[in-house]
């Protein structure tokens, strides 16, 4: 990865970037959907044993990793990890990209994610903590994204330990909303 | 990766599809491609904050700009936005674009915990500006964004907030560098705007610090 760049001077940039006139908007009907090539996201090939979803991603457990209950008057730290009750679970092939994967390890909290993988029923098959030398195991890493990123939630609930309030998944989106009594 | 043309992002994010009804009090419009192009591809070549990072998209409407953030090589992104509507036509632009590292979050920016920090590497936003009975809403999402990110806030304000919000600023020592000015033509989205577009004079901005909030 490229190291720390400087800003560009401004003039890398229009100082003034006009928007293109108005266009009204037309139903895509008839348009191809563009395959973007140049792009590393884009489902790789399935595999038998895989069960591919229709519609957009579901939750996936890094999401999980990083989001806390919004519930008010919580303990500190009370609103982390939320407990997945899942009732649809999937998976779906994800390119591997190890640097990113390497990026993340030390920054998820780890016992959580393998917390939450068992839960789902895809035991993660990852150590209690990250080895030293993690960033040169590919398998490992392999294994990490497997469970970061390949499984998803797609219905079900995620519960606050503090207070017990569930938030619905449905169709892969945690719905955090609260009510306003709530808020 | 094939470096991806600042021509050909935009040409991507013509095709997004975006809202069926924007809902007036949440001051829905999509951000426009060229501009959400533009944007991401300064947050990318300049300033490298987009490949193989983490994005919190606030905001995030039908997802313009965490998909184009997708299309740059990110490597993970997730948008967050009160409004199921909106959302769905994110989910199934999702699907049309084929993109596999994305999730989504139905949430009130406005109370997001205030834990969750440092979570994300870079926050890249078009937020309301408070214009519908909203007022400070913009600096709500701004100080939520400064709590998540880890290294940088790309923000769009109106020039008219932008000795305020340097003041503000100044005051969580962060710093504010405006990259670009731009101007919004606005399409005529709601019934009642009586001109056929409106144009608001709006400021690009990146906030970073040696230390963000929290």
């Amino acid at each position: 990865m490229v190291g720390t760049s400087k800003p560009a001077p401004l003039n890398h940039v229009p100082r003034s970037m006009t928007s293109s006139p108005l266009r009204v908007s037309s139903p895509r009907h008839g348009c191809p959907v563009t395959v973007v090539t140049a792009v590393q996201s884009g489902a790789a090939p399935l595999s038998p044993e895989v069960t591919q979803t229709g519609g957009g991603a579901g939750m996936k457990l890094l999401t999980h990793n990083l989001l806390c209950s919004n519930v008010r008057g919580l303990r500190p730290g009370g609103g982390f990890p939320l407990r997945i009750q899942a009732s649809d679970v999937s998976v779906r092939p994800v390119p591997f990209n190890a640097a990113f994967v390497a990026r993340l390890v030390p920054r998820l909290r780890w016992g959580a994610l393998l917390e939450a993988a068992e839960s789902l029923g895809h035991p993660s098959e990852l150590p209690p903590e990250p080895a030293p030398d993690y960033e040169g195991d590919e398998a490992f890493l392999r294994r990490v994204h497997h469970v970061l990123l390949e499984v998803e939630v797609l219905e079900g609930f995620l519960q606050c330990p503090d207070s017990g309030r569930q938030f619905p998944i449905s169709r892969g989106i945690p719905n955090m909303l609260l009510s306003e009594e709530e808020a | 990766m094939k470096k991806l043309k600042l021509k050909e992002l935009e040409s991507c994010l013509q095709q997004v599809d975006t809202f069926e009804n924007p809902k007036l009090l949440l001051e829905q419009y999509p951000t426009r491609p060229h501009i959400a192009a533009c944007m991401l591809y300064t947050i990318h070549n300049t300033f490298d904050d987009i490949e193989n990072k983490t994005i919190a998209d606030l905001g995030c409407g039908c997802g313009m700009l965490s998909i184009g953030s997708a299309m740059l090589g990110a490597g993970f992104s997730v948008g967050f936005d009160i409004d199921a509507d909106a959302l769905e036509i994110f989910n199934s632009n999702i699907e049309d674009f084929e993109l596999t590292n994305i999730n989504m979050v139905q949430c009130d920016v406005c109370s997001l915990s205030d834990s969750m920090s440092e979570t994300f590497d870079t926050v890249i936003m078009n937020p309301p500006f408070g214009t519908k009975h909203n007022k400070g809403i913009d600096m709500i999402f701004l100080k939520t964004a400064l709590q998540m990110a880890k290294t940088a806030v790309y923000s769009l304000h109106k020039t008219s907030t932008r000795q305020h919000i340097q003041k503000k600023a100044d005051e969580w020592d962060v710093k504010m560098e405006v990259i670009a000015e731009l101007r919004y033509d606005l399409p005529a989205s709601y019934k009642f705007h009586k001109k056929r577009s409106v144009d608001i004079e709006v400021d690009f901005v990146r906030f970073s610090a040696k230390k963000l909030l929290n």
